[in-house]
């Protein structure tokens, strides 16, 4: 699986994308990260191995994203991040293709444990 | 004496022995005062021209008849009984004193006189002589004169303001009615007091300042300040002194007026009260409408701070340490302080938002709100490679400003500009002050994506946002707190990004 390995970030708070980077990093695995949506779809990210995703972002939002990689065929898992929840969102948002939601601030060994899940499979 | 004298003496005699009965006549003709004589029964014997003029009966109306005829009643019907009265006990009630009597005209009217009675006797006839002087014009000027010092006496009485005058040295000389409802001291207590019993003791010398002050020629007026009531408490005044002269022009005393303005200055501090209440419900309304993008402002370095804290515990957990690690996770946990410092900026930035205050407007060096504003806008961002440019006007006037307020319209511009930059490469932003017609201009650049004209013709508008999480909120309260300094506040394409140019007036 060395092909799909890397653990994609995309979130516009530079701080949260840049302590998200060194929590999944602090625990072995590579990343990229990105300000946007519209910044990751410009990337060749043929080694995604899973997708960090942030909902609310200027420009192209995170379940817009989501919507255009599973209408692309991208099956790689995708975990989305909100500071917001409610329960249609989230039903808007697992229709979307989303494995799991989070909620900011979240826990480290849930976040770790499901990346830790998508890169081996 | 000497001969001539003597010759010049008998000339006059004979002078006057010839021509007595002619200069007499004349004297009657000429004189400006009524002149009357009656026999013991009050006939008329003798009336002069100006009686003729006082009284409007030609002598030949009078002479031969009773001279009661002159006279108004009662007096018309004691007359006669004075003069037998007179005849026998020689009880004198006016004969050789004379007194202000009333006369009668032939049309009935009355006037006063002054009648004075002499007694003389003509071959063993008695006879009395009246002159009269006519008092109409006097008592006229008398009547006019007291009957202004009435209505004077009347509008200082039912003033509504206190009036009262006092002497050069301060002591109180007259105080009105109004004077006794405002101070409590009734006119009695007050007259012959020192003015400075009115004067609470953190005035002292005031009264004495402004007493010099009208000495020196000057007036006051609508001076406000407070006096003390009889009762003790404090009375809020609005004083206007004016100098009181003598005939000669020099100034004698001073006239105080003082209108009671405690009402009205409670009116007013309650429609401040009342503003200010207003603009608080009015934040804390906009807060309410705020509080979700709020939530959110606090989560993400709440998030962030979460994240670095575990990641730098990760690090360190490793059994065998490698330099690198720990120079990570001493990096994490920078990254985590600077995250909460990130949080409570907009934590005090709330609390200056809702804070319940007066906007408190003192002269400030808008350069140096600039710097502070900028440099709270940037935490968080230090990392986003954005070129920050200040170009700042060396000497800039200072200006009457809010200085909370003014941080709050900057830090927000700051923290929209570093958002409106997020998707593109090149990232710059500009802020300048400088001085501009009448006051000076801050502009905030940035070097995003710009606004389409028609959000821009509405951006000042509540609720119109280019946010996806924005509650287009913050550009009102920009626009309120700028217009609250006088100013103005305007969107301008800038080419590349936006402008805010924001114009605060000198006064």
């Amino acid at each position: 699986m060395t092909g799909s390995s890397l653990v994609y970030i995309v979130d516009d708070d530079e701080a949260v994308r840049d302590s998200m980077r060194l929590l999944v990093e602090s625990s072995g695995f590579s990343t990229r990260d990105f300000a946007s949506a519209d910044l990751f779809l410009k990337a060749d990210s043929a080694d995604l191995g899973c997708l960090l995703l942030d909902l609310h972002m200027p420009g192209t939002s995170g379940i817009e994203l989501l919507r255009l990689l599973r209408s692309r065929g991208m099956a790689r898992p995708v975990f989305v991040i909100s500071g917001r929840r409610d329960p249609a969102q989230d039903a808007e948002v697992l229709a979307a293709g989303a494995c799991a939601l989070l909620s900011k601030p979240f826990d480290d060994q849930q976040l770790l444990d499901l990346v830790a899940q998508a890169i081996s499979a | 004496m000497r001969g001539e004298d003597v010759e010049a003496a008998q000339d006059a005699l004979d002078f006057s022995a010839r021509d007595q009965s002619v200069l007499l006549a004349a004297l009657l003709a000429t004189a400006v005062d009524g002149i009357i004589a009656i026999d013991p029964k009050g006939r008329v014997l003798l009336y002069n021209q100006a009686c003729e003029r006082l009284f409007g009966y030609p002598a030949s109306e009078v002479v031969g008849r009773n001279v009661k005829m002159l006279m108004p009643e009662p007096y018309r019907q004691e007359h006669d009984g004075y003069l037998g009265n007179y005849d026998r006990t020689g009880e004198r009630r006016i004969i050789g004193i004379g007194r202000e009597v009333v006369g009668r005209r032939k049309d009935g009217s009355t006037f006063p006189m002054y009648l004075s009675v002499g007694e003389g006797g003509l071959t063993g006839q008695r006879f009395f002589v009246g002159i009269i002087h006519d008092l109409s014009a006097l008592r006229w000027e008398t009547e006019q004169r007291e009957g202004a010092d009435r209505l004077l006496a009347q509008i200082v009485q039912s003033s509504e303001d206190a009036i009262l005058s006092v002497a050069l040295d301060g002591t109180i000389t007259s105080w009105n009615a109004a004077a006794e409802r405002i101070y409590g001291f009734s006119a009695s207590e007050a007259i012959g007091k020192h003015i400075s019993m009115l004067q609470p003791a953190k005035r002292a010398g005031e009264e004495d300042r402004l007493m010099a002050q009208l000495r020196n020629g000057g007036t006051i007026e609508h001076f406000e300040t407070v006096r003390l009531h009889k009762e003790g408490h404090e009375v809020l005044v609005s004083l206007s002194i004016a100098p009181v002269h003598d005939a000669n022009g020099a100034v004698i005393g001073a006239s105080k007026t003082a209108r009671d303005v405690t009402e009205r200055k409670r009116g007013e501090e309650r429609v401040l009260a009342m503003q200010n209440e207003l603009a608080h419900v009015g934040r804390l309304s906009a807060m309410g409408q705020m509080s979700a993008a709020i939530a959110h402002e606090l989560n993400q370095p709440l998030t962030a701070v979460a994240n670095y804290a575990k990641a730098a515990q990760r690090l360190l957990q490793s059994g065998n340490l490698e330099p690198r690690q720990i120079q990570s996770a001493r990096e994490a946990m920078e990254k985590a302080v600077t995250q909460t410092l990130r949080a409570g900026t907009i934590i005090r930035y709330l609390r200056d938002f809702v804070e319940k205050r007066e906007s408190r407007k003192i002269p400030e060096d808008v350069n140096e709100i600039i710097r502070e504003a900028v440099s709270l806008g940037m935490v968080g961002h230090s990392h986003s490679n954005v070129k920050l440019t200040l170009t700042l006007h060396p000497a800039l006037p200072s200006v009457a400003v809010d200085k909370v307020q003014i941080q709050q319209v900057l830090l927000n511009l700051v923290r929209n500009a570093m958002e409106a930059m997020a998707e593109v490469e090149k990232r710059e932003l500009t802020i300048s002050s400088d001085t501009a017609h009448d006051g000076l201009r801050i502009t905030v650049q940035d070097s995003g994506p710009g606004l389409a004209p028609q959000v821009a013709a509405r951006l000042f508008q509540p609720f119109v946002t280019t946010k996806p999480d924005g509650m287009g909120i913050g550009l009102k309260i920009c626009q309120s707190i700028i217009e609250g300094h006088g100013g103005t506040i305007v969107a301008q394409p800038g080419n590349p990004g936006a402008i805010f140019a924001i114009h605060l007036p000198l006064a």
